[in-house]
């Protein structure tokens, strides 16, 4: 018995610093196999929950995608602190093409807003693959409003009457931040996930919330929301009639790009084939496509480089408001 | 509607492709319910994938079937082993484990099947038929609405007490401390995280009730001077383990906590885990013989399992007409709908009418083949209790440790059940009660979202509160309750004075 | 003044809501949904203060109930073991041996994979807790083999199966 105890002691000494040393080892092996890749499961790991738009994009491509690379891909959902618990983790992770992380503009924001000291530069991309269905500001029909002057100038004529759903350390809040910036004078109020922001619009609790084009289509189609602009960068394909918040001045567009970054020190050639055999399912797979027609989304892919561009510069544009998003 | 409703029904009895998935998924759901640390989330992300290769009606019945499954399962464990299987399961425990411990393993689990199926169909047949109104009521809900009903729930916890009410009022206030720890669910600036990011999300429900339950069990075995754990060889197995009589005193008890499931289902924004406690509570407090909740009675079991298994159909409700979903396993459903390229939403029965139906029929059938197999499986599951504890436990500790893991893949979270265990444990020594603490864990952060929260929507407007007549009601409603239980204890130590006087030098 | 369990129930919350409270001017808060309102510390400080008058509550109370009725806190008779020559509690080393166990287990799970710790874990947890009279060098042998392919089943379940992940360590 008494070995025991002498054993269990031991041991219990041991763990402090074998965990220790397991966490400072995962940033150092940098092992590369050349293009020999992959010979074991690939795990993807989805920064937000299971359900949401990253995920089930991630899990519709690696459908195709493990048949094309030849190992199962594992899809893991580590949500929590706008997807930064996910970025930690796979920032750790061994650098040997095993390990890819799914993440989207909340690394930026992120990033701008302080929870975290780093964005993409602290992976190597490999690609865009997906863009989530275009979000867009919705008014309930009963305001009245028909466009986003209508809204704008109902918010100077009543300040603070109207209330604007934003999350702290989310993307809606960057349309929170632009829209006090341009001049409109909300009531911005802090609000759940997007499902929550659509009962309270429902309910009038709110007047102006961000959604995904696909989950309000339904109620656009009915008469009971009306869309009044889109924060994506362009018009969207399938709403070739909004205008986007650029268009009338208010300086906030991005897009859901649904994103994969492998662990900085990952060999570049792993990278490559890796964002090759995405691009060959997004632009050649029948299959996948019909998928996407059902989400409501266009075919989308970013090779590494420009994806590399596209984080950095979006990265710029946010960090001037750093201070708005802040807020201390 | 009855024509559609029996077109789905034959649409789902008539492949029996659809069946075997449905039977998979209620087996597999029961199964993940049953263990401690693995929930029906999990299940459900795992099977997601799955279902993507089947037809429209076979995934989504088996999505379906899965949680029904999983809703029913956490009875289980939580009368055997004293650890809810799930968070929908924690007031399962409260009478199942007493009354397991009497020797009465078998009408325990017989009552929470019972209950649960009776629950299962309120909810199922109240989303069928009901749906519409209990819709656009949920409409009626924002903040402040919200901040009455948690207000009301964080009442309740009074009667969650045990013999000194202070004690378990501190384990309340100690649990919504906790509930604290993270980012501010409003401006999300971090508190308590010690600069720690892993601490930035917060206690994860899951691992705090297996930290609590399980972890501390393990611990408290290891420390107690009796180590040969008794086995019970009388499981009292009987039919549907009630009797008649028993299901006519307890048809009001399953009747209201089946609507209590069924309202904190519909509303999304409000922990469905708590279903189960509010139905305790309340059927704690309304009851003749309040004292005899948690000495193992059957009220109690049926409380907290009909409410949770009614909070399945409430919970579908806002998903299927509104498309909101309100927890993490309706979250995942939706998921399962965009996936088969359906948006639940207002137009979903207008454009895919008959696969609405055909999941109705499912879920219905789903109920049925969660008894038949809840029932069939009892004799297995009661074994589990001849297993000795000083190999039960372990075991149950390496599982747990894997559901703990895999919710977000990090050790961190195992280190999250020791810190809850040895908290559980130092909570049980001192005789400081569980069930507040947990309670003020779930309830805590809602408290404060949505007060904070509705604060912001007044801005100027200091008494919106007053404006809002649900709000107002349930706010009323808490007061009435707390004045009310402060007045049943005071009356309590009065008899209890009154009975030492009498005792004299007795004592 | 004697303390009885209550009483020290209650001063230790006191306690822990001094440092909550303490640690709860160290948040930094953000002035985002400025006009009105409360920010992240106000709930905080609320449920501090609570904890506080609560604790102070029960602590008078259980005092004057002490003063009024004095039943002495029963004793229980308890199994004494040797460790390193000293008479020591039994269940007080084995509290903090499962405790290091588990923190062994916890800090090994990604190193040495899960079918390792966890079998590491297992077996002498279980060995830890079977009853004197049931060792022997058989139990320990079945004890081990069984802890093995327990793990190493739920090991093949999860991964191959459900297809989690599942630390594999540096065995491979």
């Amino acid at each position: 018995m008494k070995k025991v105890l002498a054993m269990v002691a031991l041991l219990g000494l041991l763990a402090t610093t074998l965990s220790a040393n397991g966490q400072q080892e995962g940033t150092q092996n940098a092992a590369s196999s050349g293009v020999d890749w992959p010979k074991q499961p690939i795990n993807i790991v989805v920064a937000f929950g299971a359900g949401g738009n990253s995920d089930y994009n991630t899990r519709a491509l690696a459908k195709y995608l493990q048949k094309d690379l030849g190992q199962p891909i594992v899809v893991t959902n580590v949500s929590g602190s706008g997807g930064t618990i996910g970025a930690n983790q796979v920032k750790g992770a061994k650098p040997d093409g095993y390990t890819v992380l799914c993440s989207q503009v909340s690394m930026n924001v992120a990033r701008v807003v302080g929870l975290t000291d780093y964005a993409a530069e602290a992976f190597e991309p490999a690609c865009v693959f997906s863009q989530g269905s275009d979000e867009v500001l919705v008014a309930n029909a009963d305001t009245g409003w028909k466009t986003y002057e209508d809204m704008f100038n109902a918010t100077i004529a009543e300040p603070g009457k109207y209330r604007l759903t934003s999350n702290a350390g989310a993307s809606t809040q960057w349309i929170a931040v632009a829209l006090t910036k341009a001049g409109a004078k909300f009531n911005i109020v802090p609000s759940g996930g997007s499902g929550e922001r659509l009962k309270l619009l429902l309910g009038k609790h709110v007047d102006v919330i961000a959604m995904p084009y696909n989950m309000v289509k339904d109620y656009v189609d009915k008469g009971q929301f009306v869309i009044l602009a889109t924060d994506s960068p362009k018009r969207p394909y399938n709403l070739p009639e909004v205008p986007t918040l650029k268009e009338k001045g208010v300086d906030c567009e991005y897009y859901y790009y649904n994103t994969f970054f492998f662990p900085k020190g990952t060999d570049k050639a792993i990278v490559d084939k890796f964002a090759k055999a995405c691009q060959n399912v997004i632009e050649n797979n029948p299959d996948y496509a019909k998928d996407l027609e059902g989400f409501m989304q266009p075919k989308v892919y970013l090779g590494p480089e420009e994806t590399a561009k596209y984080y950095s510069d979006e990265l710029a544009h946010l960090m001037k408001y750093q201070a708005d998003f802040q807020a201390k | 509607m009855m024509s559609l409703l029996g077109q789905g029904v034959l649409t789902v009895v008539g492949n029996p492709g659809i069946l075997l998935a449905m039977f998979v998924g209620v087996f597999i759901g029961i199964i993940f319910g049953a263990l401690p640390g693995l929930t029906t989330v999990a299940c459900l992300s795992m099977f997601l994938p799955v279902t993507y290769v089947m037809s429209q009606e076979m995934g989504l019945s088996m999505l379906t079937a899965i949680y029904i499954g999983g809703m029913s399962g956490g009875l289980v464990s939580a009368i055997l082993l004293n650890i809810p299987g799930t968070p929908s399961s924690i007031a399962t425990c409260f009478d199942g484990t007493p009354m397991a411990k009497k020797g009465l393993a078998g009408k325990a689990l017989g009552t929470g099947v019972f209950a649960s199926i009776v629950g299962n169909f309120i909810g199922v047949l109240a989303m069928i038929f009901i749906s519409p109104p209990l819709a656009a009521a949920t409409l009626q809900f924002g903040p402040w609405e919200n901040f009455g009903v948690t207000l009301f729930a964080l009442t309740l916890i009074a009667s969650l007490c045990g013999k000194n009410i202070y004690t378990g009022l501190l384990s309340a206030v100690f649990g919504m401390m906790f509930s604290t720890i993270g980012l501010d669910k409003i401006d999300s600036s971090q508190r308590f995280t010690f600069g720690f990011n892993s601490l930035t999300t917060g206690f994860g429900l899951l691992t705090v009730l297996v930290g609590m339950y399980a972890v501390s069990e393990v611990l408290k075995t290891a420390s107690s001077d009796q180590q040969e754990g008794k086995v019970n060889e009388d499981f009292h197995m009987h039919g549907l383990g009630l009797t008649g009589t028993e299901i006519k005193s307890q048809s009001w008890n399953l009747l209201r906590s089946s609507l209590i499931g069924l309202a904190i289902g519909i509303l999304p924004g409000i922990g469905g885990s708590t279903a189960n406690i509010i139905a305790y509570s309340v059927a704690k407090s309304s009851s003749k013989y309040p004292e005899k909740f948690g000495t193992g009675i059957i009220d109690g079991i049926c409380a907290s399992e009909s409410a949770n298994n009614a909070s399945v159909g409430g919970a579908m409700i806002p998903l299927l007409t509104l498309g909101i979903p309100g927890d993490g396993s309706t979250a995942l459903l939706l998921g399962g709908f965009m996936l088969h390229g359906l948006q639940p939403g207002p137009l979903l029965f207008q454009n895919n009418g008959s696969i609405v139906y055909s999941i109705f029929a499912s879920m219905l059938i789903s109920t049925v083949m969660m008894g038949v197999i809840m029932y069939l499986c009892m004799r297995a599951f009661v074994k589990i209790l001849k297993v000795p504890s000083f190999i039960l436990i372990p075991c149950i500790i390496v599982l747990c440790s894997i559901g703990a893991y895999t919710l977000n893949y990090r050790t961190f979270d195992i280190w999250a059940l020791l810190f809850f265990g040895i908290i559980g444990l130092g909570m049980a020594t001192a005789k400081v009660p569980l069930p507040p603490f947990i309670l003020g864990f779930i309830l805590g952060s809602d408290f404060e979202v949505n007060l904070r929260t509705g604060l912001q929507y007044a801005a100027s407007d200091h008494l919106m509160l007053l404006h809002r007549p649900i709000a107002l009601t349930f706010v009323v409603l808490a007061v009435v309750f707390l004045v009310i239980s402060i007045m049943k204890l005071r009356a309590q130590n009065k008899r209890e004075l009154a009975m030492q006087k009498e005792g004299g030098g007795a004592v | 003044m004697k303390l009885n369990r209550e009483m020290k129930v209650a001063l230790f919350f006191i306690c822990f809501a001094i440092f909550y409270l303490v640690m709860t001017t160290q948040i930094q808060t953000k002035d985002l949904y400025s006009t009105v309102g409360l920010n992240s510390k106000s709930m905080p400080k609320l449920y501090g203060v609570l904890m506080i008058v609560l604790g102070v509550i029960l602590f008078v109370t259980s005092y004057l109930k002490q003063r009024k009725q004095t039943a002495p806190e029963e004793k229980k008779p308890v199994t004494m073991i040797k460790l390193f020559g000293r008479d020591v509690p039994r269940g007080k080393v084995y509290l903090v041996a499962s405790i290091l166990l588990f923190a062994f287990y916890a800090g090994t799970y990604s190193l040495l994979g899960f079918v390792l710790s966890g079998f590491i874990y297992l077996t002498l947890m279980i060995l830890l807790l079977t009853p004197q009279r049931l060792k022997s060098r058989k139990t320990t042998i079945f004890t081990a083999l069984f802890s093995f392919v327990f793990v190493y089943a739920l090991y093949l379940i999860f991964t191959r199966v459900l297809s989690m992940m599942l630390p594999r360590g540096m065995l491979g």
